[in-house]
């Protein structure tokens, strides 16, 4: 008996019982549906963040003060601040480190901002001109810090969208003076908007110049006890990626030759890089995935038992056509084959249906959501092998039970 | 293997109504069968022999429990002898193995039983075209010959009617449809009238013995209904596991009303 003849009867026999086929099917369909769907919904996230990396500047190291160190546990554990990173610690690394494509440092903390009656605490970055660049992230209306501000420690701000809609609801803001901590500042641009992410509203933050902050606003915050004016981070693009290593451990000697750390020292700095940031990120959504993916997969295994269960009914249902079949010649490998071909095909079948059922739930997701659920063909064809694996697994039982019977025993059968 | 023998001999003796047939189609010898039944051995064929020659019409006769229920499986290639030597056609049944038995069932022997025994939600013609399908035989060959088996039944105009839409003695006209089309050596029918009223049983009857008259088929009944065995040409008798009785009929019963049988 060949295999288009048992496709077709196995077709036939799962046709003259339709309602019991497609009841079967839903379990396999469910179960890939969900695998399929979490593993949309995985790709999409882990493409979300890495636009946000990428928006957020590309080729960038953060170098930020303390240590931040992996745990025993493999998280990471950030350790207070107990050390600086001084003006003098950026402009040796700037100088000191080849390749560079730009620079930019900030210093932040925590502003009262006040406009007529309204008041909000925000976020204030005081930041270099080169801030703008390097992250990757513009004025849309107005302009940016720029060198004059910095030089002049201008009492002049940029407005982040959040902080621009609270204060100004109605109006323009642009040339209208706000209060940071009682000084009085005029606002010179808004910022475009990045969003929210898994960082928190981006949005929520106002930019004033460096020195402004350091000098004007923060002064007691950003010294030193040397007295020196001390920065919330150091931003260093490379010219490339392949150079960003040699950046980081140039940058690295440098501040610990500044900082007197030996060689049994650890580091009281940290240089935090956009890949490995991205890496830790990535690992995480992974794991989410393949977890949710594994859950999935049980519903999957469920569906596959329904199977088993519906096809030993249908042996034993069918237990007369099968001493007949045995009767006019169907050899037991022919049995074998019939009942394993009807069980694949009501799980493939399944799982075809459950992959427009995945994808119908991924699109459906990428509606609601700010991200898209990616379906990765990969995702479809692991599916479609599965699902039939599925049918072949659970199967294959029945089938051979079938395959034993004793035609004598079979025909008699009541 | 069971290839070559089967094109060895085949149904070529020629004839049909003879007696002193040199090559019997079945030939039994010394056959028992002993059931196990835990430590209990229950003797169901004590030493049977026997033989059929090709275009006989015989009924094997014997109440409940005579045996002849295992005989017929044996005959059958359902089951194996416990003993003795099986030729079927010329091969030797007991050597062979599951797969070799399926052939032989499949090319050797159509089965007809009491209860019909058809496919469900499956037409009539799909129903006779089963047996081609695991002889392998393409898809409009199969159709053809299924047909030529139907219309040789008079079921012509009911190919694609499903079993639940035929009458009981249709569906058993397409059992025997189905046993016939792959032109095997002998029919096996197991009280075919059983569940048929007397008048579908006496069509029934009819297509046998027009199939064994004009064609040349040699068919077997197994049976307890004498009213069946007085069809026949011959009645063997079986009782405790013997064979008890071994006679020719000699004034069958013609179930053909209005025409006459044109023996071949």
């Amino acid at each position: 008996m060949d295999v288009v003849e048992a496709v077709k009867l196995a077709l036939r026999t799962l046709g003259a019982n339709r309602l019991r086929a497609f009841l079967t099917m839903i379990g396999i369909s469910i179960g890939i549906g969900a695998v399929i769907a979490l593993l949309a919904i995985g790709s999409g996230v882990q493409q979300y963040i890495n636009d946000q990396f990428a928006s957020s500047g590309t080729n960038l190291l953060g170098i930020v003060p303390g240590r931040i160190q992996r745990g025993p546990d493999g998280g990471q554990n950030t350790f207070a601040p107990s050390s600086f990173l001084t003006m003098g610690d950026y402009r040796a690394v700037v100088a000191g480190t080849p390749n560079l494509e730009a620079h930019a440092a900030d210093f932040t903390s925590v502003g009262n901002f006040a406009y007529e009656s309204r008041t909000s605490q925000v976020q204030v970055s005081g930041v270099t001109p080169s801030f703008s660049r390097v992250r990757n992230w513009r004025a849309i209306s107005g302009r940016f810090v720029e060198e004059a501000d910095d030089n002049s420690r201008a009492r002049v701000v940029v407005l982040g969208q959040t902080v621009a809609n609270d204060l100004f609801p109605e109006e323009d803001p642009l040339g209208k003076q706000v209060k940071i901590n009682g000084l009085p500042f005029r606002v010179i641009g808004v910022m475009e908007s990045k969003g929210s992410s898994f960082l928190g509203d981006q949005d929520a933050i106002a930019f004033v110049p460096l020195s402004t902050a350091q000098e004007r606003l923060f002064q007691r915050q950003a010294q030193a006890r040397t007295g020196e004016r001390v920065l919330s981070t150091i931003y260093l693009q490379a010219t490339s990626d392949t150079v960003r290593p040699q950046i980081e451990a140039v940058a690295r000697d440098i501040l610990r030759e500044r900082h007197r750390l030996g060689p049994d020292d650890a580091d009281d700095f940290s240089i935090i890089s956009q890949t490995e940031l991205l890496n830790t990120f990535g690992a995480v959504t992974s794991v989410l995935t393949l977890f949710l993916g594994a859950i999935a997969a049980i519903s999957l295994l469920v569906g596959g038992i329904g199977i088993m269960n519906i096809m030993l009914v249908s042996v034993t249902e069918r237990t007369r056509e099968i001493g007949l079949r045995k009767a006019i010649g169907a050899t037991p490998s022919a049995i074998l084959g019939q009942f394993l071909i009807e069980a694949i095909a009501l799980s493939l079948i399944g799982g075809v249906l459950g992959i427009a059922l995945g994808v119908g739930i991924a699109l459906g997701v990428t509606r609601f959501v700010d991200f898209n659920a990616i379906v990765q063909p990969g995702a479809v064809i692991l599916a479609v092998g599965f699902s039939a694996a599925v049918g072949l697994f659970f199967g294959i039982y029945p089938a051979r039970r079938a395959s034993k019977l004793n035609p004598i025993d079979a025909l008699r059968f009541e | 293997m069971v290839e070559a023998t089967v094109q060895s001999n085949g149904q070529a003796t020629g004839l049909k109504n003879g007696k002193a047939t040199p090559m019997p189609v079945i030939d039994v010898q010394d056959v028992t069968k002993i059931y196990k039944m835990g430590d209990i051995e229950v003797p169901a064929l004590r030493g049977v022999t026997l033989q059929i020659y090709p275009g006989e019409l015989v009924a094997i006769m014997g109440p409940s429990g005579s045996g002849k229920s295992t005989l017929m499986n044996i005959l059958g290639c359902l089951d194996q002898p416990t003993s003795g030597t099986y030729r079927l056609d010329g091969v030797d049944v007991e050597k062979l193995n599951d797969n070799q038995l399926a052939q032989v069932r499949n090319r050797k022997i159509g089965f007809v039983f009491q209860s019909f025994n058809l496919l469900r939600r499956t037409s009539a013609i799909d129903n006779v075209e089963q047996p081609l399908i695991y002889a392998g035989v393409k898809a409009r060959e199969r159709h053809e010959r299924a047909r030529a088996a139907l219309e040789s039944v008079g079921l012509g105009n009911r190919l694609k009617h499903h079993s639940n839409e035929l009458s009981g003695g249709q569906q058993q006209r397409v059992a025997i449809a189905r046993a016939l089309v792959t032109n095997p050596a002998i029919i096996l029918a197991d009280e075919p009238t059983g569940n048929l009223d007397s008048k579908s049983g006496a069509e029934i009857m009819c297509i046998f013995q027009r199939l064994n008259m004009e064609q040349g088929n040699t068919v077997i009944f197994v049976t307890h209904d004498p009213r069946i065995a007085a069809h026949t040409r011959r009645i063997i008798r079986i009782s405790d596991g013997r064979i008890v009785g071994d006679e020719p009929v000699d004034d069958p019963v013609i179930a053909c009303p209005d025409e006459p049988l044109r023996p071949m």
